[in-house]
């Protein structure tokens, strides 16, 4: 156990939080929804080059031999710039997918996705007739479907383009796209087998775990964008004559986000030690407790760094209003709580 | 103190039922029951419809326009409204700027006034809270200085709700320097269409248009259009204020929120989970609280009962935070649903191709849970408003 980064791990932090803060500002994030659908080409190419989208894999995979902390690192500064493209459907689920299934096809489907060549996510569900929620939109490239078959859940890959109906997009409340699958609408032989007939769930269940913790550092680097956001806000607004911190309910509730941002952090590490437990236990109850707490911390800071603004935090100019939406759309890509519940009920 | 059911409240609860069966047209209720804004045409239509049978005011004083209910029956009018999914009327004009009209102003301003509010024909906007001056609210800025029979108005108003529909605007603005700068304040009414005012739309969280900006740029307001003397606006502000707190435990607005809860929980099967039950069942204990404090503080109101307690604070911090938790147990119910942007559908004449996937019960959800943050900042917040109880309890 250490929690001091390594010279590399720093290194990769500050990459990603230097671009957050110089090429991914609040005003070029609102452009690239409101114009570009809520992808950027440019940003996800950028990415790539810099070596974001491997760096959560080993090197015999063709990555940069990071694994769930450097993925963590990565998801968190993404999250307190609140980048919108899809991170952690392609980058962790959908390549972690891959990289636990194995076998040439779906190695050389992750080697396009580590050069930021190919975008596939995995639709959710097992043997779904209609996936939901899926996100990332036009700029998808493959649907990764898993399909129950005689020996157990085989993986598919479906190359996006051409679907028509089968295929409905849409945009969540935070400006990102997402899409549902009509699977019954697809012709079979559209659907190329990638892993399979031995049973891909194992492989998924890994990948989907990773994913949740990426998520639960997304979420921490939210909170902590507007956690930072509604402190210098308390500093520099002026009511009364004086700075809203010296009023002293606001500054516990400010301790309060605080506390709650720490927990969450908390959290995240007890589930990247969870990740590196070898048994599915104590993995599955790590990931949902952490997810618990980032939840609760998350639905917490959200609303109060609104409170604390005021009418200006309910405006959609201002950013405090887009980190409970990003942190609300965070809450469901993890999953129903009644999961979590259900996890942590059984494993005790 | 007697709580026997009142045999006469049943007869006049069937009667409200009956009116809007046969009065509130199906597809305005279907709207305003999905939690976006209503559209200005919904608010007007159903503002006539309740004025032709005499109800469009149901707490104003009888000879003013007000049907002479008891509190207890402008209660059950409201509550009888909101579940059948009437739209609001519009609440600038009828809850806050009427009372300070009827009570303080000239018999002039009465005459020109209150008759089309009544009648659903002028809305109003507020323009107190300023950029600089939101909870500190006697910080404000806005000048109106004399010009023979004229003040010329100056100055920015932020948050006007529904300003973009206002045909009159009522403000706070300063017409002196003093020492308590409370006492410097006047309450002005002024004609949303005089030269140099201008209304610009700021988008909230939920993506809807419902706030704006206004700006005053050498704005000519007849020295006619002031309410009461200058210096005595912060006094009937507060008064407005006081009044807004009175409504806004929104025991109404809490049940229909309650009952769709309810609809969804059993349309997606979500009502046979008992963590969930507990968690509805909880709201539900806290609504009947809530709505027995209330009933008591209508009863109350103008009686030496009513300065025992800071009832518009206690019900006001106590119905914001209910419509907060009972919107997120719904955005929850939603399941994934929830986080999906479904645009605002006005002509309601079926859903276009490219809408969002979803059940029927979804659009609107979530857009009110995103703009109900705002429930625990306007009309005070709830720090100011736990100041206010905090100084009641503590004071002499």
């Amino acid at each position: 156990m250490d929690f001091t980064l390594t010279e590399e791990q720093a290194l990769l932090r500050d990459s990603v939080q230097r671009y957050v803060e110089h090429d991914y500002g609040f005003e070029r994030r609102r452009a690239c929804i409101e114009r570009e659908g809520g992808f950027s080409a440019g940003h996800w190419a950028g990415f790539a080059t810099m070596g974001w989208l491997g760096a959560g894999l080993p090197e015999a995979v063709g990555g940069f031999g990071g694994g769930a902390v450097e993925t963590a690192l990565i998801a968190e500064q993404l999250g307190r710039g609140l980048v919108i493209e899809p991170y952690a459907a392609v980058a962790v689920l959908a390549a972690q997918t891959l990289r636990y299934v194995g076998g040439d096809r779906a190695l050389s489907l992750l080697g396009e996705v580590i050069e930021g060549r190919s975008l596939p996510v995995l639709a959710s569900g097992d043997e779904p007739k209609h996936a939901t929620l899926i996100a990332g939109g036009p700029q998808v490239t493959h649907f990764l479907l898993p399909m129950r078959e005689a020996n157990g859940v085989s993986l598919f890959a479906l190359r996006a383009d051409d679907l028509g109906p089968a295929r409905i997009d849409y945009r969540l409340i935070d400006g990102s796209p997402a899409c549902d699958l009509r699977l019954d609408a697809i012709p079979v032989d559209r659907a190329v087998r990638i892993a399979g007939p031995v049973d891909a769930a194992p492989a998924i269940a890994l990948a989907r775990a990773e994913a949740r913790v990426a998520l639960c550092a997304e979420a921490l680097g939210v909170m902590g964008r507007a956690l930072d956001v509604t402190r210098e806000y308390l500093r520099q607004r002026r009511q009364f004559g004086v700075p809203l911190a010296d009023f002293q309910v606001l500054r516990h509730r400010l301790a309060d986000m605080s506390i709650a941002h720490e927990q969450a952090r908390g959290a995240l590490h007890g589930a990247l030690a969870g990740l590196a437990q070898r048994d599915a236990t104590s993995r599955e109850r790590a990931v949902a407790a952490s997810g618990v707490m980032c939840v609760r911390s998350g639905r917490f800071i959200g609303a109060q760094a609104i409170q604390l603004h005021g009418a200006i935090g309910m405006t959609n100019e201002y950013i405090v209003g887009h980190c409970f939406k990003r942190l609300m759309v965070i809450e469901r890509l993890l999953g129903p709580a009644q999961q979590r519940v259900d996890v942590l009920a059984r494993c005790q | 103190m007697n709580f026997e059911p009142d045999p006469a409240i049943g007869a006049f609860r069937d009667e409200v039922r009956t009116f809007l069966r046969e009065r509130l047209p199906p597809d305005m209720a279907r709207r305003t029951q999905r939690g976006y804004h209503a559209p200005k045409a919904d608010m007007v239509t159903w503002t006539r419809i309740l004025y032709a049978h005499g109800w469009s005011a149901p707490h104003w004083p009888a000879e003013h326009g007000g049907p002479g209910w008891t509190p207890l029956q402008r209660h059950l009018f409201e509550e009888e409204c909101a579940l059948a999914g009437a739209p609001p009327t519009c609440t600038s004009a009828f809850s806050l700027v009427a009372p300070v009209i009827y009570t303080h102003g000239s018999e002039a301003q009465k005459r020109q006034h209150l008759p089309p509010i009544l009648r659903g024909e002028t809305f109003w906007g507020q323009g107190f809270s300023e950029p600089n001056a939101g909870s500190d609210l006697a910080s404000l800025k806005t000048r109106a200085e004399r010009d023979g029979d004229h003040y010329i108005v100056n100055g920015q108003k932020t948050w006007t709700t529904e300003g973009h529909h206002a045909d009159w605007l009522f403000c706070l603005v300063r017409t002196s320097a003093t020492e308590k700068p409370q006492r410097g304040i006047s309450f002005l009414l002024v004609d949303a269409r005089t030269p140099g005012i201008t209304i610009r739309p700021i988008i909230s969280i939920d993506d809807a248009h419902s706030l704006n900006e206004v700006f005053f740029d050498n704005v000519r307001v007849p020295v006619a259009n002031r309410v009461g003397e200058e210096g005595q606006g912060w006094s009937f502000g507060k008064l407005l204020l006081d009044n807004e707190r009175a409504f806004s435990a929104e025991v109404p607005r809490n049940k229909r929120m309650l009952a769709r809860l309810r609809t969804i929980a059993a349309a997606t099967g979500l009502d046979s989970d008992p963590l969930y039950a507990q968690r509805v069942a909880e709201l539900e204990a806290e609504l009947q609280a809530l709505e027995w404090l209330t009933l008591r503080a209508l009863s109350e109101h103008g009686t030496p009962a009513a300065t025992q307690w800071p009832a518009g604070s206690v019900l006001h911090v106590l119905g914001s935070e209910l419509q907060q938790k009972t919107g997120a147990l719904l955005v929850e119910a939603l399941g994934e649903h929830g986080v999906i942007a479904y645009p605002e559908v006005i002509d309601d004449v079926g859903s276009p191709a490219a809408y969002p996937p979803g059940p029927d019960h979804a659009p609107g959800v979530t857009a009110d849970f995103l703009y109900r943050r705002a429930v625990t900042i306007y009309g005070g917040s709830n720090e100011i408003q736990r100041n206010l109880i905090a100084r009641h309890l503590l004071a002499g």
